[in-house]
């Protein structure tokens, strides 16, 4: 068995996936929200309201990043994307929360995060 | 995920559904052609944040909507079906159509990628409310719900459905002039009343629909909503208005039938009704102030003109309750409603008629406007 090791991850604009950002591997956390809601009604009671479907955003984080990447980055903002990360997970979501800090490096930025928010693609042509 | 027509439950299961500890709510749209014909359901590109179904019972177009989309419709051509579903696990899901609706202009929103409209809808009286553009005359021998039906089928709409055990079926021989800029609805109404029916509504699935007038106080209610409940589904959100101010403390009726011959006077075509001490409307509980109202209307007798001026008096002596609150969403309300409604904080207990409603298909509670029968 071969095992295919990525260590970049990939984001395309799904506007045009041939040309992707490709950056060294990166560290990220998931945040799965479930869109369910307790309200108060009279009385006091409590109940359970919810709509259906579940939110997912994905924080993803570099420790450092090139200008050049990082602007290139700041291109995706705001636009849905192809995410596929190290694990080769692919995520269609909509890039932003693009944040970086400057520091003691012209060519360098560090902390460079930013949130991908899934969104509903069918690729079903 | 199943989807079932909530005619189908049961009503035990109905109520368990919509006041269960757990809700699941969703909403759907459909696209309809001219003829109610179902086109492809766009509620992918439903957008249900701001998007709403509202009724009045008052309002000449009873219904209307506000449907935000994020797709171009044929704005002039298409309807729309919005629909409500209910789920108490996610799994199955239970189905009502909330009417039928025509769209008016839209409005783009430019701050929103990808482009998305919001656009407001009427039901189908819309169609019946424009100049009948003729002069329309009826005999008074002219069954009047085949006269209604062919005027409704004359605007292009063939889903009516009357219901036909009027007591009277005939009216007056009546002549709607042009020159009075009758429209289709107008019309229609008018001769509805003639027989003691309802002005015309369309319900939920797109019919046209009237019947025998009923007094809220004797219609079966459609809901009970109580705040003692321990299943309640009222919120804390709810402001009564005792509307007795404008209350009349003093009925003077006037039978203006050309057929009496003579000008009305006291006790011969006049008859007079003063509240002067009883209850919270009266001359005295208002520190000696009158407010004073006249009917008029075509009265057999004097005895028939007292009777008329009393009912009304005794109408004004209870204060009228208007109720505003929220409640989860009950996408059961419709037309003509009557619910039951109990609340010791307000001290308040009895029939209240629905006056208006307005159901946000985002899950939000819903706004009701009840009024005490």
């Amino acid at each position: 068995m071969t095992t295919l090791a990525l260590t970049h991850v990939f984001i395309a604009p799904a506007s045009d996936l041939t040309n992707p950002l490709i950056v060294a591997q990166s560290a990220e956390s998931v945040d799965e929200a479930t869109p369910a809601m307790v309200r108060r009604y009279a009385g006091g009671r409590d109940r359970m309201m919810r709509t259906p479907g579940r939110t997912s955003s994905v924080s993803v984080s570099f420790p450092f990043m090139d200008r050049t990447t990082y602007l290139s980055l700041l291109d995706l903002a705001g636009q849905v994307v192809l995410f596929r990360d190290q694990r080769q997970r692919r995520i269609w979501g909509v890039l932003a929360n693009v944040t970086a800090t400057e520091f003691n490096a012209r060519d360098l930025l560090e902390s460079v995060s930013f949130t991908l928010t899934s969104v509903t693609v069918n690729e079903a042509v | 995920m199943s989807v079932t027509v909530a005619a189908d439950l049961t009503a035990a299961e109905r109520t368990a559904l919509i006041e269960g500890h757990g809700v699941w709510v969703d909403a759907g749209c459909e696209l309809l052609d001219a003829d109610d014909n179902l086109l492809v359901d766009i509620s992918a590109d439903l957008v249900a944040d701001g998007s709403s179904v509202d009724w009045s019972e008052t309002n000449t177009i009873h219904g209307t909507c506000t449907i935000v989309v994020s797709r171009e419709l044929n704005w002039g051509a298409h309807r729309v079906r919005p629909y409500m579903l209910l789920s108490s696990d996610g799994a199955t899901w239970y189905r009502w159509d909330l009417g039928v609706f025509l769209l008016t202009t839209p409005q783009r929103r430019a701050d929103i990628t990808p482009v998305t409209y919001s656009v407001a809808g009427f039901d189908k009286l819309d169609i019946l409310n424009t100049p009948l553009g003729r002069s329309f005359s009826v005999a008074a021998t002219d069954p009047i719900l085949t006269v209604v039906t062919t005027l409704i089928n004359a605007a292009g709409e063939d889903r009516v459905g009357m219901d036909m055990t009027a007591a009277t079926t005939t009216g007056l021989a009546r002549v709607f002039s042009i020159a009075d800029n009758w429209t289709t609805l107008t019309v229609v109404n008018d001769l509805l009343a003639s027989i003691g029916y309802f002005p015309l509504w369309v319900d939920r699935t797109g019919v046209y629909r009237s019947m025998p007038y009923q007094a809220p106080a004797e219609r079966a209610t459609v809901w009970p909503y109580s705040t003692a409940s321990t299943t309640t589904t009222v919120t804390d959100d709810r402001t009564l208005t005792a509307d007795f101010y404008a209350a009349a403390n003093q009925i003077v009726g006037v039978n203006d039938d050309p057929g009496q011959g003579s000008v009305p006077v006291e006790g011969t075509g006049i008859y007079t009704a003063t509240n002067a001490a009883d209850g919270p409307t009266s001359i005295a509980e208002r520190g000696g102030r009158i407010t004073r109202r006249v009917i008029t209307g075509s009265y057999a007798s004097q005895a028939a003109l007292v009777a008329a001026v009393t009912q009304e008096l005794d109408a004004e002596k209870r204060v009228t309750n208007l109720l505003e609150m929220s409640v989860s969403p009950n996408p059961v309300h419709g037309h003509l409603d009557v619910v039951a409604y109990t609340d010791p904080d307000l001290g308040i207990s009895g029939r209240y008629l629905v006056t208006g409603w307005s159901l946000p298909l985002d899950g939000s509670d819903m706004r009701l406007s009840l009024r005490g029968v």
